[in-house]
């Protein structure tokens, strides 16, 4: 059987320098290139060569890998996806879910070799954690916040005022300053500030630069 | 007895008659208008009557044929003059209550004394501009802000109230609006003004408040791009300890695996493993830059598609090379998975700070006018948010030409 | 009729708004009340065209004109019919047309005092029917009660130029104040010519300058008038066209230009009359009416035109001004009866007026309520404060924003910190990695192509182990070195000995003696664990037995190496084949 010919997406050396390692020392797979940027991506499925990627989600000049996994799997719906990622960024899972990103896989945390996912994944499984990993904030845990908490500290940390993220999220400007009011209860931060500067430290939420229509 | 009324007092009398039956239909008329009770304007319609009676007769006893001057007794003139004075009393007494009634009772006047106490200034005023009725405060409003007392209102609108906010000399800040109102007597338009002094100092403060926060969210922002950074760095910095702790466990397998004299799989693991992380040792940090232009050509090149550029590039950085750089790519795809081609001809032309950027293939020509799929139409949003052009050629073959200035829209 | 679209976009924010055009004579129109309409767009069902003069005349001022008219028609009839020959009974009733002229001049008196706003306006027009009224009592006191006395009439005659002269000026001053215009005092001089003719003509018969008189003839059938006369008769003329054309002048608002000649209509009649007055007499036929009658209903007539078609402001429709007005006022009279209201004020009750009453209340967190009071009653209005509550809200917000910028600065601070370091940190481990280049150059060599089978695969192992072993103490060295600048002197005790282990493995004897311990700076334990590595690294291979004796004194360190199993050694001295190499740190090797 041909071995999978696998594309690379890493912004940083030694992890993907680590990544080509595996596959090189595997008969299953093969290496068909290996890049720093997910603005890249499209280019070398559209050549036909790719069975399946590992894509990062934060790769060089911001380029995010999440968008370049939607737009090929819009394109070519049989290259089979694993997003690779050390942030603990809680919509990364579900929005690769939405995608229909085959596997995820965190960098420092996941138990799985590497190499036996991508095995798993090209046998036809879709394999990812159960959630992300729990980080504490403050005094609460990653854990501890709605859906809604999640989304609106999200747009806190882009210093944005509650009728803002109200506008950004549909929500009147009064549910936004309860929901900030309850997770600044629940982190005992004494500010918003430090609660937005202290989310975006923990890696919990990070804001995707908006692109204009 | 008969006395004689000497002719210049009976002329007086009668003069003063007929003036207190001037007063008396006076106070008739007034009672009617101030709408007083039934029964104080018959009473004042009574002596009214009476005083006319006692006016005509009077008049009439001097008309009696033969007799030039009146002759009465002096128990009638007693009577004329008691009856005289008695209206006359009572004539000045209704006066004065009717007098005092107007000062103290309902009146339209009422409704202009009460807007003069509002704080707002409110002018009420015909279509044509006309001023039906002003308050002090608009008064005062419109002699501040155009230096003519207030007699056309469309005058005084177009030229203060149309600007929306006035600052007066006081330093009081007035909001005027104009709107129509429709009235039981007709159209008319209402011009307020209110003082938004406060409100104006509050927002002027508000506003520059708000300057500030967009400072801090821009700082926010550069802060959540140097926490990724940071994040970035760290991870950098794991992977090198990681590899410089491994080492250790490299000894030590290898010193297993000698000393144990191992077998042939645990020997090629940590042949492996070794392997391995020398290699990880010897990658050179990554801190070079590298050209985004110069990747997308190698990755052309990698999918098969040769990329001939002729003509100078925009530099880094610039709105125009990231969009020519957006073309190169998906002109790169396209040509790829439509056109089936090998190569791609980029032509670059600049003039002045204006780019041109046009791309051809020499793939299959389209079947018919090119159908702009997600690529081309997120082109195409891309440029023309930059204030750009893009023109897409589907005969004689495929051609795309962008245009935009060197810096964008900006 | 046309009904066209109002082009107003009324908006609040800039208070821009234009004016609708085209249409007829605004007559008069009945209209449902408003209720706060929004008014962007809307439709207006009658219309004038622009330049045409609009006509205050609703229902009830049409109504009130007829009947003056009729009246005044009776009046006239009255003058031509004697009342009392109609029972017959030798009687008659005088001075009737006389009360209803007077009668007319006082309703019309009294409802200025209702309409007209500008009070010296008013004060001057309640004279004018003052004079007038006057003129009335002098000309019934001339013919009717003072009829016996031809001296008597005579003077009550001269009297009528005591009105006759002072309503000219009165009616300039009025002219002039029409629109509030700031009241010029030289007008008042004006009176002074007015007083001195007055003075003339009540003492003509002194002088004999007004009138003259033919000694013979009654001077009630035939008199002369002087040129005194004719002066003061162009005095009172010039008067009169000047308040005309001050009237026409203070029509500023160009629409109304058109309207201006039913005042004129006025008069111009009287002129016309006093033309026709001697006609009339030469004619002999009765006149309907006398001059008095007829200057009093032109002066009336005249100014009662110029309230209706606007030219003077009058009040006419307060009350519904209110009732359609946006502001949310409330006049209460003073028993406490709502007398109106404006549709935004319907809603109180009588407890939030009594709360009112003193102090302003709050009906709710953005509506305030006050009130003052007023002659006839109290005026009470809302405040709307939500646009500043809110505003004051946002400023609250910014301000707390602001006030923790704290925060962000502590963490900017924090991120910066860790930046520098991680940078310090990362630069270490890429210099380590930099300087270990050769030793990855040489063990790389080592395990190339080696396979587990190969028969050397121990001893190249080995001497990999000896290498890496470098390597890995060789970088905490230099790692322990950035913290730093002294070690204790064991640390390179441990190093030798961890590379003595690896070089046992390789087959070579080694022995390892050390005596002292100090503390010694890192660099010279760097220089001596290298200069170790570099002696064992050439021989390596052929090495059979190793002695290492470290001693430690002080600041310094001596470090000596014996070398078996080698043919040559450069830089060592020899002795029996065994190979000597001396490390000081206070000398050079």
């Amino acid at each position: 059987m041909k071995p999978y010919r696998v594309l690379v997406v890493e912004d940083q050396v030694m992890p993907r320098q680590l990544f080509e390692m595996f596959i090189l020392s595997s008969e299953q797979f093969t290496l068909a290139a290996s890049i720093d940027s997910a603005v890249l991506a499209d280019v070398y499925c559209a050549g036909g060569g790719i069975d399946l990627i590992l894509m990062d989600v934060v790769t060089k000049n911001g380029a995010n890998g999440l968008e370049a996994a939607e737009n090929i799997k819009q394109r070519w719906p049989k290259i089979r996806i694993i997003i690779v990622t050390s942030m603990p960024e809680c919509s990364y899972l579900e929005r690769a879910r939405k995608i229909g990103v085959d596997s995820f896989w965190y960098k420092e945390i996941s138990r799985e070799p590497i190499l036996s996912l991508m095995e798993r994944t090209m046998a036809g499984e879709s394999v990812y954690p159960d959630a992300p990993p729990e980080i504490r904030l403050g005094l609460a845990m990653s854990g501890e916040f709605t859906q809604t908490e999640l989304l609106i500290l999200r747009e806190l940390t882009g210093g944005y005022t509650d009728a803002e993220i109200g506008e950004h999220l549909h929500l009147s400007r009064f549910t936004v300053r309860d929901y900030v009011k309850s997770m600044r209860e629940k982190t005992g931060f004494r500010s918003r500030t430090e609660l937005a500067v202290k989310a975006r430290q923990s890696g919990l939420v990070i804001l995707e630069a908006k692109q204009p229509e | 007895m008969i006395c004689e009324i000497p002719p210049a007092i009976f002329g007086l009398l009668l003069t003063a008659m007929l003036i207190l039956c001037f007063a008396e239909m006076f106070c008739v008329i007034a009672m009617v208008l101030q709408h007083r009770g039934i029964w104080q304007t018959i009473s004042a319609g009574i002596l009214l009557i009476g005083g006319f009676t006692l006016f005509q007769l009077t008049v009439n006893t001097a008309q009696v044929p033969g007799a030039l001057l009146p002759a009465w007794s002096l128990k009638n003139k007693a009577i004329l003059y008691i009856l005289f004075l008695l209206l006359a009393g009572l004539t000045i007494w209704e006066f004065f209550t009717v007098v005092q009634w107007e000062k103290e009772n309902w009146s339209p006047n009422t409704v202009r004394e009460s807007f003069n106490q509002l704080p707002t200034g409110i002018c009420f005023s015909d279509l044509n501009g006309s001023v039906l009725l002003s308050n002090h405060k608009m008064e005062e409003i419109c002699l501040a802000a155009s230096g003519k007392p207030l007699l056309d209102a469309n005058a005084f609108w177009d030229t203060v109230g149309s600007q929306g906010f006035v600052t007066l000399g006081s330093g009081v800040t007035w909001n005027l609006e104009r709107r129509i109102l429709s009235t039981q007597i007709g159209d008319v338009y209402q011009i307020t003004a209110a003082d938004v002094t406060r409100k104006h100092a509050i927002m002027q403060e508000l506003k520059k408040d708000q300057q500030q926060l967009q400072q801090i969210q821009a700082r926010l922002l550069q802060y959540s791009e140097s926490v990724t950074e940071l994040t970035r760095e760290k991870e950098i910095l794991a992977a090198k300890i990681r590899v410089h702790d491994s080492l250790g466990e490299c000894l030590l397998a290898a010193k297993r695996c000698i000393v144990t004299s191992a077998g042939r799989k645990e020997k090629e693991e940590v042949l492996k493993m070794w392997r391995q992380n020398l290699t990880l040792l010897a990658v050179p940090p990554d801190h070079e830059k590298s050209d985004s232009l110069g990747e997308l050509l190698s990755a052309a090149k990698t999918v098969g598609v040769r990329v001939l550029l002729t003509g100078p590039v925009p530099p880094a950085g610039s709105i125009a090379r990231a969009l020519t750089e957006a073309a190169i790519h998906t002109c790169v795809t396209n040509t790829v998975r439509h056109a089936h081609g090998s190569e791609l001809y980029v032509e670059m032309i600049k003039d002045g700070t204006h780019w041109t950027c046009r791309c051809t293939n020499n793939g299959c020509v389209p079947d018919g006018p090119v159908r702009e799929g997600g690529g081309l139409t997120t082109l195409r949003r891309k440029t023309e948010r930059e204030g750009g052009t893009m023109i897409v050629e589907s005969s004689p073959r495929f051609a795309l030409t962008i245009t935009v200035e060197e810096g964008g829209l900006s | 009729m046309e009904t066209p679209e109002i082009k107003e976009n009324a908006d609040a924010e800039t208070g821009k708004s234009e004016r609708y055009r085209c249409g007829k004579i605004f007559i008069n129109r009945t209209v449902s009340r408003a209720c706060r309409p929004e008014y962007n767009n809307i439709t207006i069902r009658t219309d004038h065209k622009e330049g045409e003069g609009v006509l205050h005349c609703d229902r009830a001022t049409i109504r009130a004109n007829l009947t003056v008219a009729c009246l005044i028609l009776l009046a006239a009839v009255l003058h031509y019919t004697d009342i009392g020959s109609l029972w017959g009974s030798g009687a008659s009733l005088i001075c009737v047309g006389t009360m209803i002229y007077v009668g007319l001049l006082l309703y019309w008196g009294v409802t200025l005092r209702h309409r007209l706003t500008n009070i010296r306006m008013r004060r001057l027009l309640f004279t004018s029917i003052g004079l007038m009224i006057l003129w009335f009592v002098l000309r019934s006191a001339k013919y009717d009660f003072f009829g016996f006395s031809r001296d008597i009439c005579r003077q009550l005659w001269y009297s009528y130029y005591i009105p006759l002269n002072f309503l000219p000026t009165l009616s300039l001053i009025a002219a002039w104040s029409i629109g509030y215009r700031k009241h010029e005092k030289w007008l008042w001089f004006l009176l002074i010519p007015d007083g001195i003719f007055t003075t003339l003509v009540l003492t003509n018969d002194m002088h004999h300058i007004i009138f003259g008189f033919t000694p013979d003839i009654p001077w009630e059938n035939y008199y002369r008038q002087l040129p005194m006369f004719f002066v003061m008769t162009a005095w009172m003329a010039l008067q009169y066209l000047t308040a005309l054309a001050v009237i026409f002048h203070q029509c500023r608002i160009s629409h109304n230009r058109r309207l201006v000649w039913l005042p004129v209509i006025w008069i111009l009649c009287i002129t016309i009359f006093f033309f026709w007055y001697n006609a009339f007499q030469f004619l002999s036929i009765r006149k309907p009416f006398e001059v008095t009658e007829a200057a009093g209903i032109a002066l009336a007539a005249a100014w009662e035109s110029c309230i209706q078609t606007g030219l003077i402001p009058s009040n006419i429709g307060y009350e519904e001004f209110l009732r359609a007005s946006t502001v949310d006022a409330q006049i209460v009279d003073r028993d406490g009866g709502v007398r109106i209201s404006a549709p935004g004020a319907e809603s109180l009750t009588d407890a939030n007026r009594l709360a009112a009453r003193d102090v302003p209340v709050f009906l709710s967190p953005d509506i305030r309520l006050q009130s003052r009071a007023i002659r006839t009653g109290r005026v009470y209005w809302k405040d709307d404060l939500s646009t500043i509550n809110r505003l004051n809200q946002e400023l609250r917000e910014a301000k707390e924003a602001l006030s923790e910028e704290n925060d962000l600065i502590r963490g900017e601070n924090k991120v910066r910190e860790e930046q520098t370091h991680l940078r310090e940190q990362n630069r270490i481990y890429d210099s380590i990695a930099a300087a270990a280049r050769p030793q990855i150059s040489k063990i790389r060599l080592l395990l190339q192509e080696l396979t587990p089978d190969a028969a050397d695969f121990s001893r190249r192992l080995g001497m990999a182990c000896v290498l890496n072993a470098y390597l890995k103490r060789s970088s905490n060295l230099r790692l322990l070195s950035r913290r730093e600048q002294s070690a204790d002197s064991q640390e390179l005790v441990f190093c030798l000995r961890e590379s003595l282990d690896y070089i046992s493995v390789c087959g070579v004897e080694c022995s390892f003696i050390q005596s002292g311990r100090e503390t010694i700076l890192l660099s010279k334990l760097s220089r001596a664990y290298a200069f170790f590595e570099e002696s064992i690294e050439k021989v390596l291979p052929d090495l059979d037995a190793l002695v290492v004796n470290l001693s430690v004194e002080g600041d310094n360190l001596t470090l000596r190496l014996m070398l078996d199993g080698p043919d040559e050694m450069p830089g060592a001295v020899e002795t029996d084949g065994t190979f000597y190499r001396t490390f000081q740190t206070e000398e050079r090797i």
